[in-house]
């Protein structure tokens, strides 16, 4: 794969990430998951024979499929199309997406440098990206659809940063069954959500 | 695949234990009795299993493996092992028998068993740093006991989830980082971060101070039978994980100001769990406060390692179980007895006339916790304020006021129970006999269990310290 084309697969993850973090749109939130769990696939490539990769993305499509059909079955699921306005929080999440994805960048090469010399640049802000977006999401959002998403996000950004450092299958069943455990438990809190406020 | 091996004994046959009682969930009484019976089996198996893992059994010579491998890596539980995995069943087996007569979740006795072995595994696994994502998976698990009936999840639940998910990374990556380097200067940038990451990464699991915010307000959420059950089994493990990973890395042991880190960690952790106890007004809180005072003595334990910290640390594992066991048997029967009670301190006033044999066993619980002498927790306690005592002055006054935070508070709960609401009818036309025989002597049964603790240590404590068997490098003597 082309140096040019891992760089825009890694623009469209973080893109992807921004939107979670941003956008309060539960449908297009999924999608953007789902989005980043493709890039994340074709991203780890670098460093995985395709099939232990395409176990990732099949986790992460199941992931974000559990979770869409938990909010269809809710009722939660709104129209995509449906027009809002930009509200001052978007904004400000706006900033610190752009803030945060500018960390990422700038300080991969250093990472690079000390701890982590043998992943690529692109592999690193990537991930740093990742981490960082999925840290900020938990850390200020109790929404439970939002905070599993915060944590996905940054589990991702850590599996895709270890992967170009250490390959152990106990260690990949081991994160997949957490990843699944996670959009169960994700489904789980959605539920109560409804249950309790419809009583 | 060799099946005759010790983890295919206390890890997959209780998962799968677990698994079959998810299909009997509905029958609450059922699910309860055979998880209660498991354990227990379990428990008495470990503590009567030979070290050398061989016995003869009709004429016939049984030879267990310590090792059950698994891609390619490895379970290991060796005979040195077996007191511990004793221990967990038999927490396992005391909460799942008293958790019957409470209202708590019919998952309970499922999840109770499958944590039970996966805490074990993480003590089993091979490479140890993979026992992270096994904790994530407790953690994970735990959730769905945590988060009560019939409400939406808490922000306790959600600080509790983040917290315990940050922290993997952490572990994961220290290991990473240092592998191959224990030839190094200690002082080498890599073996810095390294120790960061792990201290981090056990705070954020252990709720060291300042990161203990979740646990009160996941206290507050929870049923305290429940809460007390998770986090006895979290501590408990995790204190025995910590040693793993200071015998298993040089480097980490031999840090220079490694252990002074640890102590000076305990002892405010302690200083913030008894400041903050003699200030609370919410009864269900005062078990997470009470978990970060002893979460505070174990750091420091482990910090005092060196001067007898981890007899100390042993030592008080029992009574300590004893004593949360105690506790929150007594306020989860309160609740059960008088729902009224809505977790305030003013809904406990004058508590003593209604209910004496719980009021007391709530204060005999919490003297119990604060080291009283003749009670179970007294010995341990005793080793580690003459320890810090005789290290240096610095720690001594912070010490003495976390202890005196808590025996303030134990004073203000005494004052509450015994002084009625003037709002309330006498005592005399309460209802009368609330407590039932088989209550009172439980709640006696403990009471006396903890003062033969304290004042035969040798008897009942002495035969814990082979927990520490298993770390020969940390503590070769031990």
């Amino acid at each position: 794969m082309s140096e040019t084309l891992r760089t825009v697969l890694a623009a469209i993850l973080l893109l992807s990430a921004a939107i979670n973090l941003v956008r309060r749109q539960w449908t297009l939130n999924i999608f953007a998951l789902g989005l980043q769990y493709v890039c994340i696939f074709l991203l780890i490539l670098e460093v995985r024979s395709a099939f232990l990769a395409g176990i990732k993305l099949i986790v992460g499509l199941m992931v974000s499929l559990m979770l869409y059909l938990t909010l269809k079955s809710s009722g939660l699921i709104e129209s995509t199309l449906l027009r809002r306005h930009v509200t001052s929080g978007e904004i400000f999440r706006s900033t610190i997406a752009l803030l945060l994805a500018l960390i990422s960048f700038l300080a991969a090469p250093a990472l690079q440098q000390s701890p982590f010399p043998q992943s690529s640049q692109l592999l690193l802000t990537a991930s740093l990206g990742l981490i960082l977006f999925g840290l900020f999401q938990m850390g200020t959002i109790t929404e439970p659809l939002y905070l599993v998403i915060g944590l996905l996000t940054f589990l991702s950004g850590f599996e895709l940063l270890y992967a170009s450092l250490e390959f152990s299958r106990l260690l990949e069943a081991l994160l997949t069954a957490v990843n699944l455990s996670l959009a169960l438990i994700g489904s789980f809190f959605i539920v109560k959500d409804v249950e309790s406020g419809s009583e | 695949m060799n099946l005759l091996t010790t983890p295919s004994i206390w890890i997959f046959l209780p998962i799968l234990l677990s698994l079959l009682l998810i299909l009997v969930h509905r029958f609450h009484k059922l699910s309860f009795w055979i998880a209660c019976l498991g354990s227990l089996l379990l428990a008495v198996a470990a503590f009567i299993f030979p070290q050398s893992l061989e016995f003869n059994l009709f004429g016939r010579k049984f030879l267990f493996d310590d090792t059950f491998q698994i891609f390619n890596r490895g379970l290991i539980l060796t005979g040195s092992q077996l007191k511990t995995i004793a221990m967990l069943y038999l927490f396992s087996f005391l909460w799942n028998i008293a958790g019957l007569h409470f209202s708590v979740s019919r998952w309970f006795p499922t999840i109770s068993l499958a944590i039970t072995a996966l805490w074990i595994s993480t003590l089993a696994v091979k490479p140890f740093l993979y026992a992270a994502v096994i904790v994530e998976l407790i953690v994970l698990i735990s959730t769905l006991l945590l988060t009560p009936r019939g409400k939406q999840a808490g922000s306790g639940v959600m600080r509790y989830l983040v917290s315990q998910t940050v922290a993997m990374p952490l572990i994961l990556l220290s290991g990473w980082m240092v592998t191959g380097i224990e030839t190094a200067p200690s002082a080498s940038p890599l073996i810095l971060r390294g120790t960061v990451l792990i201290l981090l990464g056990f705070s954020l699991w252990l709720a060291v101070f300042p990161l203990h915010t979740w646990l009160p307000m996941l206290a507050d959420e929870t049923h305290p039978w429940v809460f007390s059950f998770i986090f006895l089994m979290q501590q408990s493990s995790l204190w025995l994980l910590l040693l793993e990973f200071l015998d298993q890395f040089a480097w980490l042991r031999n840090l220079n100001g490694i252990f002074s880190v640890m102590q000076w960690a305990g002892v405010l952790t302690l200083l913030a769990g008894g400041v903050l106890l003699s200030l609370q007004t919410r009864i269900n809180r005062v078990l997470a406060y009470l978990i970060l005072i002893e979460t505070g003595y174990s750091v420091l334990a482990i910090g005092l390692i060196n001067q007898g910290g981890g007899n100390a640390l042993a030592l008080s594992f029992i009574p300590r179980v004893l004593a949360y066991w105690q506790w929150s048997y007594t306020l989860s029967s309160v609740q059960q007895i008088a729902p009224e009670i809505d977790g305030s301190f003013s809904s406990l006033s004058g508590l003593f006339s209604r209910l004496p044999f719980h009021s007391m066993s709530l204060i005999i619980s919490l003297l119990g916790l604060l080291g009283l002498p003749a009670l179970g927790l007294f010995p341990a306690k005793r080793m580690l304020w003459n320890s810090i005592a005789n290290l240096t002055f610095q720690y001594t006054p912070l010490v003495a006021l976390a202890v005196a935070g808590m025996a303030l508070f134990i004073l203000r709960m005494m004052h509450t129970l015994l002084t009625p609401d003037p709002e309330t009818p006498p005592p005399a036309l309460l209802i009368a006999n609330e407590e039932s025989l088989l209550q009172i002597l439980i709640l006696c049964f403990f009471t006396l269990l903890s003062l033969l603790m304290g004042i035969f240590p040798h008897i009942f404590l002495n035969p814990f310290l082979g927990l520490l068997e298993p770390f020969i490098h940390l503590l070769p003597l031990g």
